[in-house]
């Protein structure tokens, strides 16, 4: 399997004017430690039900964190299974309800969905909470100060204004929940602040609507060459097969969305994101690239040909890249200090994973 | 052995103290290399299991913890405390278990998927009582009637064909509708309510012929197909959901793709079964499951027309269009054949003769 180590020691590197330092991110995991963890976790928690899934995220994200070493130090998570337990609990019974709304009758179903889009402010909220106050570097615990009224502007008002404005308005919601996001984090008592611009969203949006076109293009000219190889090699019996040329047809297609556009979007996204925030004076840098596309390609690839089961790899992959291309430009690291320990219920952030948010740090 | 070197916190502030972490059998104490000593209560002591290449750190008190990358020396202590390392940890440990593990995750997905899903869909199925499944029906139908017209088929005819139906077996409500670009087509919307097509009725030649339909779509309320097809679908959901939740985005973009060939191949299971009880329904009235065979035929064919035709003419009208724009469509065009949901016609047709031969 692919396996490259990147140096393990953090450069620092001090410029002029004041003590300013540079930290690099390091990821120390690798694809065969975290194959043994997640196969055990499945195994479990498909012997326990699915009880066992909370004490499995635990486990890998614990994996994840601790393997992430910022000068000298490793990340932490610290949740509690219990508390992600009880939350998973309510999302599935949720879920379910959900699911079993529409079928009952169409108003039931539209009652179902409404009250849902009304509770998702909250559950963000409560999924922000319960993320990060339960990580923590060099024993401090991070935390998240935003309340769910404030909430609802960027969670409720702006998607739905993204959607009647056809798109228009979706970076502005971007540039807005993010803002939200990332002005009420906080490591220890120091909150973060984010300088990034409703501009940069909306280069964003302007990057994905560019590169969606290209993918179609490119699903096209992938589709015409497969078809026009197997002519050439005279599978005549081949092209008459609907199923099949289907199948080809399909996997290109895949490929190319998802690989092309989610990995454009989310390249772009961390870049301008994590360019963007200051937490006490120390700034993170990031230097993601066109080379994040290769990553992911590779990663969808090998999972796709593996049937799953290069996902560990592609998982430590893809962190791996991704820190390597963060660093934290550093003013002072020893002087932050906790507040009073928040005790947040993980059922938001069940909900965030149930529905896949795509909260996270 | 019975100390570990590493770093103090006291969880207040984010500076770490140099400090050696020393048990004995009975004490454990955190020795800072300025010279503080803080004991540790045993009662409030927490060491996580062993996670590999992973730093452990040892919490004790309200928020104090150690920190040590000795990985060694901690599993020392472990046993010295007599600590258990958990079940997991002790499996990840070696690759003969995690290889265990493995070759028992495969096994234990495949009997679900193949199984257990539909055996209990099944066992839930025969729990809805049959307001609730009238209930669904209304439902799908108000879905589908976005998307039909009403029937052009006069009133008569349409209560001759329930009254002719309902005598050979009873279900609540018998509904045509004008399905327009969809053609000929009839289905079974839960337990009490079957639908036809306009096109369907016109393209029998006989009333027996679509009483073989009938029969077919009966079979699939009688054997609640409706219902079980909601609680796969739910069920798959929630083993996804509970499943891929450590592992994100592409994990269930992935899972996706396999998952509705699944459903589809469900599908075509439901339409055996549905077959079998039609030619049984055609046995028992009386009739030659020959009808079934002649309309399944008909159906084919006159989807066959319908999609020439309309590639026909697609292909008159865009001819200036680029290679491309024709391929996509062709992807859209061809998609329904692979994930199809019903069997090839000349296996279901060659199942009706097998039976008629059976009784000859």
């Amino acid at each position: 399997m692919i396996e490259s180590e990147i140096p393990g020691s953090s450069e620092i590197t001090t410029t002029g004017e004041q003590q300013l330092s540079t930290e690099q991110f390091v990821f120390h995991g690798n694809g065969s430690d975290y194959f043994r963890i997640w196969i055990v976790n499945m195994l479990f928690t498909i012997l326990t039900l699915g009880i066992y899934s909370a004490w499995a995220k635990v486990r890998s994200k614990r994996y994840f964190y601790g393997n992430t070493e910022l000068a000298g130090d490793r990340f932490e998570y610290l949740a509690s299974p219990i508390a992600i337990l009880k939350g998973r609990l309510i999302a599935v019974a949720a879920l379910l309800a959900y699911s079993f709304a529409g079928y009952i009758s169409f108003t039931v179903g539209w009652i179902a969905f409404a009250l849902l889009i009304l509770l998702f402010p909250l559950i963000v909220v409560q999924s922000l909470r319960f993320n990060s106050s339960n990580s923590a570097w060099r024993g401090v615990r991070f935390g998240f100060d935003g309340s769910a009224v404030e909430a609802y502007d960027p969670y409720l008002l702006w998607p739905f204004l993204g959607v009647i404005s056809l798109g228009l308005c979706v970076p502005y919601y971007w540039f807005k929940s993010n803002r939200f996001q990332f002005n009420n984090f906080r490591f220890g008592t120091t909150n973060s602040t984010f300088s990034a611009t409703a501009k940069g969203f909306y280069g964003i949006g302007l990057a994905v609507v560019v590169a969606s076109v290209l993918a179609f293009i490119l699903i096209g000219i992938l589709i015409f060459t497969i078809r026009s190889l197997l002519q050439m090699i005279g599978a005549q019996e081949l092209l008459q097969n609907a199923e099949l040329m289907s199948l080809l047809s399909l996997i290109p297609t895949y490929l190319v969305l998802y690989v092309f556009v989610v990995a454009i979007y989310q390249a772009l996204y961390y870049r301008l994101v994590f360019n963007n925030l200051e937490i006490g004076g120390s700034r993170l840098q990031n230097s993601i690239s066109i080379e994040y596309i290769g990553v992911i390609l590779v990663n969808t690839i090998l999972i796709i040909v593996t049937l799953g089961f290069f996902y560990p790899w592609a998982a430590v992959r893809r962190i791996r890249y991704l820190l390597s291309n963060m660093r934290l430009e550093v003013r002072e690291l020893d002087s932050f200090t906790a507040g009073e320990h928040d005790h947040i219920s993980a059922q938001g952030d069940e909900f965030g994973e149930a529905f896949d948010l795509g909260i996270g740090f | 052995m019975n100390e570990v070197r590493g770093s103090y916190f006291d969880g207040i502030h984010s500076r770490g103290a140099p400090a050696r972490l020393h048990w004995s059998a009975v004490a454990a104490v955190v020795l800072t290399d300025e010279g503080r000593r803080i004991e540790i209560d045993r009662a409030t002591l927490k060491v996580p299991g062993p996670l590999p290449g992973t730093p452990t750190r040892v919490a004790f008190g309200e928020k104090e913890s150690f920190v040590t990358e000795d990985a060694a020396g901690i599993e020392d202590m472990r046993m010295a405390l007599d600590l258990s390392p958990g079940i997991a940890g002790r499996l990840e440990k070696r690759m003969p278990t995690v290889l265990a593990a493995a070759a028992l995750v495969v096994a234990l997905l495949a009997g679900i998927g193949i199984w257990g899903v539909p055996a209990l869909a099944a066992r839930l199925a025969l729990t809805v009582p049959g307001d609730v499944s009238a209930q669904i029906s209304a439902a799908l139908m108000d879905q589908l009637d976005t998307v039909l017209e009403p029937s052009k088929i006069a009133p008569e005819r349409q209560r001759e064909l329930s009254r002719y139906f309902n005598s050979y077996g009873e279900i609540g409500t018998i509904e045509f509708r004008d399905a327009g670009i969809f053609g000929a087509n009839a289905v079974a919307l839960g337990m009490t309510m079957v639908a036809f097509s306009d096109d369907l009725v016109e393209l029998a030649d006989s009333d027996e012929e679509l009483l073989a339909v009938y029969f077919h779509e009966l079979g699939h309320a009688r054997l609640r197909h409706v219902e079980q097809n909601i609680f796969r679908s739910s069920a798959w959901l929630v083993l996804i959901t509970v499943l891929t939740g450590d592992i994100g985005a592409v994990g269930e973009l992935l899972v996706g793709l396999p998952l509705s060939v699944g459903i589809s191949a469900y599908s075509r299971q439901f339409e055996r079964e549905a077959d079998a009880f039609a030619v049984d329904s055609l046995i028992e009235a009386g009739l030659s499951p020959i009808f079934l065979a002649n309309i399944l035929q008909k159906l084919e064919s006159h989807h066959m027309d319908r999609r020439d035709a309309r590639e026909s003419t697609e292909a008159e009208n865009n001819e200036p269009q680029s290679e491309e724009n024709t391929e996509n469509r062709s992807i859209l065009v061809s998609l329904p054949d692979y994930l199809s949901t019903h069997p090839p016609t000349g296996e279901r047709v060659a199942y009706v003769r097998s039976r008629m031969a059976e009784i000859e």
